[in-house]
Formats: structure tokens, sequence, C-alpha cells
């Protein structure tokens, strides 16, 4: 079930009108069942893969707590690895591994139709609902948390809708308390929910799924694109995804509030970072938080003995986070990339330290803005590596752009006007409100202004809106 | 059970305080598509134009068509005696050119290939054959470089798209754009009259004149008005249909051959004709004079148009079924103002064609001297001009 579809909205309506009217036992068990609905809606096989991983960990977690100082804790934190991963293993980077292997063996000169692939249909938000799960068993293991005593809790929890598909990645520390507390509902945050929903719809339906049009056509047909397209693609690129990515992020935690849930936040205006390390402070927070705790800590992380193993660190975190976007070495050349540009945040920790303490105040200002354009510029390379279906269209891409000649007939192509259009105006509307959660949040203007801003965002959903069906990119992660 | 808190009746009162009007809004917009006929089902508009006895013209612009499947409805909900086989090029054969033969029906467009023509009589209701079929034979149908077709092979039809939501909201959308871009658009939904001739409009582009009227012709709006105003010939098809014809581009490869798989295909239709009884009288519709020229006498399509000419004569001879080649004007004399591009020929044209027809056939389809008397008064009325009939 696409969030940006009637039949979310019939969902959502209906969802809420109920949920409301339940205690909070019964309003768990519900949000369990309507979040299954809402899942299955897409292939109600993959409910099972829901289910075990939900069971395995519930268990596995309740396990640990029984034999807290037993090596058998160990043994169930194992299990709920192998499970997890296991799943997300087969599902999501079994073929790769094999081509990969196959590309490996035909390099010693082995014959490539001798090994075999499988027909695997990804299941959608895998990758998301298995890395919380995982990160619960851990923190239980590392006695963070305590084990869920109740499986509907856990279950709701892991199965939460507006967070199931592609997160944020929620800790189970912050939000799986919330299922345990009786909710009250809250006039004000439901209506900043709301606000956050609108803004969702319009940031997806308006702006990324029109770049989206562009930035297909032109990555689809690199070959013919002139270098200067190929550049402005780029940079529609940039804006898309964070606009589909950040959109589905708001609708989350705007759906989220409307049943007195707080998720937490995953996009703080990362296009407004003056360096690497504030960009990865903003940009998908939740995966960013995810492998700092799980992959770079357990690695040594800052703490080690040289910076020569703390930058093997940081370059192991960010390449496997690349990798943990899809099975291509597009992605892992994408992780890769970052991680060396966080390289001179090692060398040289002074002139990046306050970037690094999460100061939430210290918004971006206008003097700020060669800094922001010089990161943007370097986050740009590593998109084309993202979206290029291949490393040697990304190198392709990179070298039209690097040795085509300006092409003029851009300037009056109406596409690309219309999306630079869209890119000035998300930009505009961001910038403008850096300083607050998101630029609906804006209860100082008068009423009937408020009233009148609603009604154009909505009018732009309803006239300029792209409603060919346009997945939500980070689906297929 | 547990009642709302008043916090969110407060929050329930506002929020539909503040949708109601969008709301509306959209109810209203989903009834002016509606009334605008783009959001009537294919299948319940065959049924209006089959039962009414007022003229409906239909024509969608917002919403894909299926201008197959609604001619196949048409045929299972009429059954005709009489049917008009071919593609677009035979759309201008309206039923006042058939005198007498009240149970026509123009299926154009239901077959665009010799596969689709082979395959009519599968594709039709089990147990219906007409009486006489006309079959226009476009000669590129034949050519090996164009790709077959099966789009009207049973069970080929998908869903008409106006059952699925995205298009009530795509038509809510266009038509809420429209009271700002086009509100005369707007006003001519609501008052759902045809600009060319006042028939009832089914669909946006039947509002300006163009559409399939009750018994399955097409009225072609636009140019007609615009030939009223220019009454000489000019190619009105993107691209024009000789730079088709010279380029190599769409239905006219260069190079190609008449391949005789096809051939065969038109000799098994017209055994299944026999077998059923039903009298087919085939023809080749007209191209302009230059188009024909090149296709008659350039080199590149020397094993395609004359040797697929020269088959079809043998094939219909052979079958004892009578074939009329009008692809060159000159045959009844007729200058390229009875065209309305390249190919497609006009409503007077189409009625030259047909009393020609009718005249040799008279005898075998049983029409009668007055009829035939009456098509000839209208087709040389001094009202009726090359492009549109006299039919008062």
């Amino acid at each position: 079930m696409q969030f940006t579809s009637l039949v979310f909205v019939i969902f959502l309506t209906l969802t809420f009108l109920i949920y409301w009217k339940l205690d909070l036992r019964k309003q768990n068990i519900f949000i369990f069942f309507a979040s299954y609905v809402f899942y299955g809606w897409w292939d109600y096989r993959f409910l099972l893969l829901l289910f075990i991983s939900t069971v395995v960990d519930f268990y596995a977690a309740r396990q640990m707590m029984l034999y807290p100082d037993s090596p058998a804790r160990k043994r169930y934190l194992y299990l709920s690895l192998a499970v997890n991963l296991g799943l997300l293993g087969f599902f999501k980077y079994f073929n790769f591994f094999i081509a990969s292997a196959q590309d490996f063996l035909q390099g010693f000169g082995f014959s490539r139709a001798s090994v075999w692939t499988l027909n695997i249909v990804l299941p959608v938000g895998i990758s998301f609902y298995t890395f919380q799960t995982l990160s619960y068993t851990v923190d239980v293991y590392r006695r963070r948390i305590e084990a869920s005593r109740s499986f509907v809790q856990f279950a709701a929890f892991v199965s939460f809708f507006p967070q199931l598909v592609a997160g944020p990645i929620e800790r189970a520390s912050h939000l799986l308390p919330q299922f345990g507390r009786p909710r009250n509902f809250d006039y004000p945050l439901a209506v900043d929910g709301l606000k956050m929903v609108l803004w969702g719809f319009f940031k997806k339906i308006v702006i990324a799924d029109n770049l989206a049009l562009v930035v297909n056509a032109l990555y689809a047909d690199s070959h013919s694109a002139s270098g200067t397209a190929l550049l402005l693609g780029t940079i529609f690129f940039a804006f898309q995804i964070y606009a589909d990515f950040s959109a589905y992020s708001e609708i989350a935690r705007g759906t989220a509030r409307l049943f007195g849930f707080d998720i937490m936040r995953n996009f703080a205006y990362p296009y407004f970072s003056r360096n690497i390390v504030e960009f990865w402070r903003n940009w998908h927070i939740s995966l960013s938080g995810w492998f700092r705790d799980y992959v770079f800590i357990p690695l040594g992380g800052s703490r080690v003995v040289s910076k020569t193993r703390y930058i093997f660190n940081i370059i192991v975190t960010f390449s496997l986070s690349g990798l943990w976007h899809g099975p291509n070495w597009t992605f892992v050349l994408w992780g890769f990339l970052n991680g060396i540009y966080y390289v001179p945040s090692i060398i040289f920790p002074n002139y990046f330290k306050k970037y690094q303490l999460g100061n939430d105040k210290d918004v971006a200002r206008f003097r700020d803005v060669p800094k922001i354009i010089l990161t943007f510029i370097f986050i740009l390379l590593t998109w084309v590596f993202f979206r290029s279906t291949s490393v040697a269209q990304a190198w392709q891409i990179l070298g039209k752009i690097f040795s085509s000649p300006f092409d003029a007939s851009i300037l009056t192509d109406l596409r690309y006007l219309g999306s630079l259009g869209l890119v000035a105006f998300l930009v505009t509307c961001e910038w403008l409100s850096r300083g607050r959660e998101h630029p609906l949040e804006f209860g100082f203007i008068p009423r009937p202004a408020r009233i009148a801003v609603y009604m154009a965002v909505l009018a732009a959903i309803f006239f300029i809106g792209q409603y060919e069906y346009i997945p939500f990119i980070y689906f297929q992660f | 059970m547990q009642n709302y808190s008043s916090e969110l009746k407060v929050f329930l009162r506002k929020v539909a305080k503040f949708v109601s009007p969008l709301i509306l809004l959209l109810l209203a917009l989903e009834l002016i598509g509606y009334r605008s006929g783009e959001l009537i089902p294919v299948r319940e508009v065959a049924k209006l134009q089959a039962a009414s006895g007022e003229e409906l013209l239909y024509e969608r612009g917002l919403v894909t068509q299926g201008q197959a499947e609604f001619k196949l409805i048409q045929l299972s909900v009429r059954r005709p005696e009489v049917v008009m086989l071919g593609s677009s090029r035979v759309l201008e054969f309206r039923k006042e050119v058939l005198p007498e033969m009240n149970s026509f029906y123009n299926a154009g467009g239901l077959t665009r290939s010799v596969e689709e023509v082979a395959s009519f009589f599968d594709t039709v209701p089990a147990g219906y054959s007409p009486k006489i079929l006309f079959v226009g034979i476009d000669s590129f149908w034949f050519d090996d470089k164009n790709s077959p077709s099966h789009s009207n092979a049973p069970g080929a039809f998908s869903d008409d798209e106006v059952s699925s939501p995205e298009a009530h909201w795509y038509v809510m959308r266009s038509i809420g754009k429209m009271a700002f871009t086009n509100p005369r658009q707007l006003w001519q939904i609501v008052v759902g009259r045809d600009a060319l001739t006042g028939l009832r409009a089914i669909g946006v582009s039947a509002l300006s004149g163009s559409g399939f009227r009750n018994d399955g012709s097409f009225q072609r709006g636009k140019e007609i008005i615009y030939r009223r105003q220019f009454p000489s010939y000019g190619d009105t098809e993107v691209p024009p249909i000789m730079e088709r014809v010279l380029m190599g581009l769409g239905q006219f490869p260069h190079g190609g051959r008449a391949l005789p798989e096809r051939l065969t295909e038109m000799e098994r239709f017209l055994a299944s004709a026999r077998a059923r009884g039903v009298y087919v009288i085939g023809f080749l519709p007209p191209y302009s004079h230059e188009v024909y020229r090149e296709l008659a006498s350039s080199p590149n399509f020397k094993n395609s148009f004359p040797v697929t000419r020269a088959a079809l004569v043998r094939i219909f001879r052979e079958s004892n079924y009578p074939l009329y080649d009008f692809s060159d004007l000159d045959t009844l004399n007729m200058s390229d103002d009875f065209l309305f591009d390249g190919l497609h020929i006009t409503e007077t044209g189409a009625a030259r064609l047909m009393l020609d027809m009718l005249t040799k056939e008279a005898d075998k389809i049983g029409i009668s001297e007055a009829a035939l008397n009456k098509l000839k008064s209208i087709s040389e009325s001094p009202e009726t001009t090359p492009t549109e009939l006299d039919l008062r």
C-alpha cells in the first residue's frame, strides 16, 4: 500500500477512527493487525517472513533474559543474527554474491554458465524491519534494554505500519516503550502530524515524482544525453531522492503522531550541510546511527590505537551501508566514496568538531553558502554511482559530465526549466524553515494565511502532481 | 470501546470542516467528468448508441478509448447484417451511403491487420455472422517489414480504463485544470453538444466534433471545420503520408515484400466467410495521387505494393468474391480533395466508392434502382462538397 494512494488515505482514516475507540491493549492488537493488512497489501506471502523475524527475535530476547549469565545467551543472539541476516542475505543478496563469484571465477578462466542463480523477489521493506529487530536483540544482549514481555507489543513495534517499509529504522529503546504506555490523543501533536503528512505528499508527488520523469529518461539513455544534461539530471536526482525519501519519513512521522507515537527524525535539511560530517549527521539519520552503533563501534570505532585503523573502520562502515542499499557494486562504491570523504575529518578533527556535536541550534547561515555548495558537489558525485545501473554506466556518465562541452539547448528545454523551478522552490522553502522541523510548522502566521498555504499545497498536489505509479525509491532497499 | 475525547472530537470536527469543501469539489469534478462522457464505460456507450433514437457522438479525449473493444461490443449488441471491416481508412462509410441496408454497422478500427481480419469470425460472438461484409484492405498489411497485430484476438482486450480510480483522478484533474486554462471547454462539457453538428457528445474529443456516430462511422469534425475554411487538399497527418512513403517510415518501410503467409491468412478468411455463407466485398481504399504513384512505381515498394495488389486480385477471384481496387483515385476520376490526407478518404469520397461497388453488386446483394439513384443524387448534389455530403 503506497502512502500516496487513495487506498492508504482510506486505510489511514478508518484505522485512525477505530484506533482511538480502543483501550491500550486493544490498540496494540489493532496496530499489529492493521500493520499486517498494510504490509500484506503488497504481497501477503511476505507476511510470513515478517512474522518469522518477529517470533524469532521475541523468543531469542526472552531467552537471553532467562539465562543472564549463561553462554546460551550468545547462542540466542547468534540465532537472531542468523535468522535476520539469513533472510536478508537470501532474499536480497543471494544472486549478487553468486554473480560476483561468477565474475571472480571467470577472471581465472572458469566457465560462467556453470553457476546458477534464483529468481527471487525482494520482499518490500525487508532491510528495514530486519535491522530494526536486530538492533532489539543486540541491545537486549548488551543489556541496554530489557526484553519485551508482551508479544503483542513487540509485534506491533516490529510491524508498526508508518515506518515498516522504509523506516526510520527505530531503536527499541525509543519506540518499544511507547507501546507499553497509555496513549492519549494529543491535539497539537496530531495537527502537526497532519501537516507533516501534507508536506510529505507534496514532496513526493509534486517534487520527487516530477523530477523522476526527467532523471529516469536521462539515465535510461545516458549514451545519447549530453554531459550538461547528465549533470543536470544528477542534480535533479539528488533532489529527487531527497524529496522522495524524506517525504516517506515525514509521512511516517506524521502518521505515527496521529496515533500518539513519536518516531525519530530521519532527515534534517541535509543539503544545507557545510561538510560531509554534518551531511551524515542530517541524512538518513536512523541508518547512520544504526551503522555507527552496530558496525562502526563494534569494529573499534574511533577509540583505536591508530588513525589508520579509524579510517579503516569508517570506510568499512560506509561501504557496508552502501551494500545495505542494494546488491550492486554501484552502492558499495557510493558508500566507499562517502567513507573516503570522511577521512579529512579524522585527520583534521578540530575543524569538524563542532559539526559532530549535534548542535541543532547551529543552522546554516547565508555566509555558509559556499561551503554548502562545495559539500553538495562532493555528494553529487556519489549520487552518480547510486543512480547508475552499473559501475560502467557511472564512469560513462562521469566521463561525459567532465569532458563534454556545454550544451546550450538545455536552457530552452521546458522539462529542465520546470524541474529547476521545482528544485528552486524546494530549496527556498526548506532554507526559510531550516530552524524548524518542516516548512508547514508555522504557527506564528495568521490562521487565514495558514489555510491559504495549505490550500495552495493541496492545489499543487492536485494540479502539478505526477500520478504515474512511481514507488518510493527506498522501497527497493 | 471508549468514547472519543473532547480533544479528538474537536480535531475530527476541524478536519471535517477543512476537508468537506475539498470533497465536494472533487465530487463536482467527478460529476462533470461523467457528464463529459469520459467516465462512461465503453460498454455503456455501446448500449446507449445501439438503443438510442438520438444520434450520439463518442470519442474520449482524456481516458484511453479501447476502439477495437468498443466496435466489438457494438457488434455483439447489434448483430448487424451488413458490416464494414477495415482500418481507420474505412471509417467514413456512414449508413446514409448504404441505402436500404438498415442493419449496417461500420466496424472500422476493429481490424488493423490481415491477422485481425482473419480472426474476425473467432472474435465476434459465437453464432453471429453478418450477411454482407465489406472489407477495406490495406496493402501494407502484407508487408513483411510491418509487425503482425493480434490486438483483437479473443482475450486480448484489457479492462476498460474508466474502471480504475487512476482514470477518475486523471479526469478530475484535467477538468479542474480546464477551469483555469480553458473555461470555454468546461462550458461545452456542461452543454454537451458537438461543435460541428450539435450531436450529443460523449467524451471530450467528441465536443470538438470528432467521434463515432451511432452507425460506427467516424465524424472527422476538426478536419471538416478546417476544410470549410481551406477547401483544397492538404495532408493533415503528422508526419504527412507522402513523407512517410518517401522516408520509409511508419506503415511504409522500404524494401519490404508481400509475405505469402499473410496472403494465406486472407485466403483463410475468405474460406471461413464462404463456410458461413457471408458475402464478402473486398476493396482497396485509395491513396492520394502522389502517394499512389510512389507506391506503384518506386523501387522501394516493387516487391510489396504491386505484388500484394496482384495477389489479392487472384485470391478474391479464386474465392469467387469481388475485389475493387480503388488504390488509384483516377479509377473513379476523383481528385485529392476527396481525401483528408494521403490515405484517409472523405465521406463524399466514400460515397463515390460505395456507389461504384453497389452499382456493380446490386443484383447479388439485392439493392434497388431507387436506392442507387438516391445515393447518386446525394453524391452529386450541388450542396455536396468533396468533404461533406448533402444529407438533407
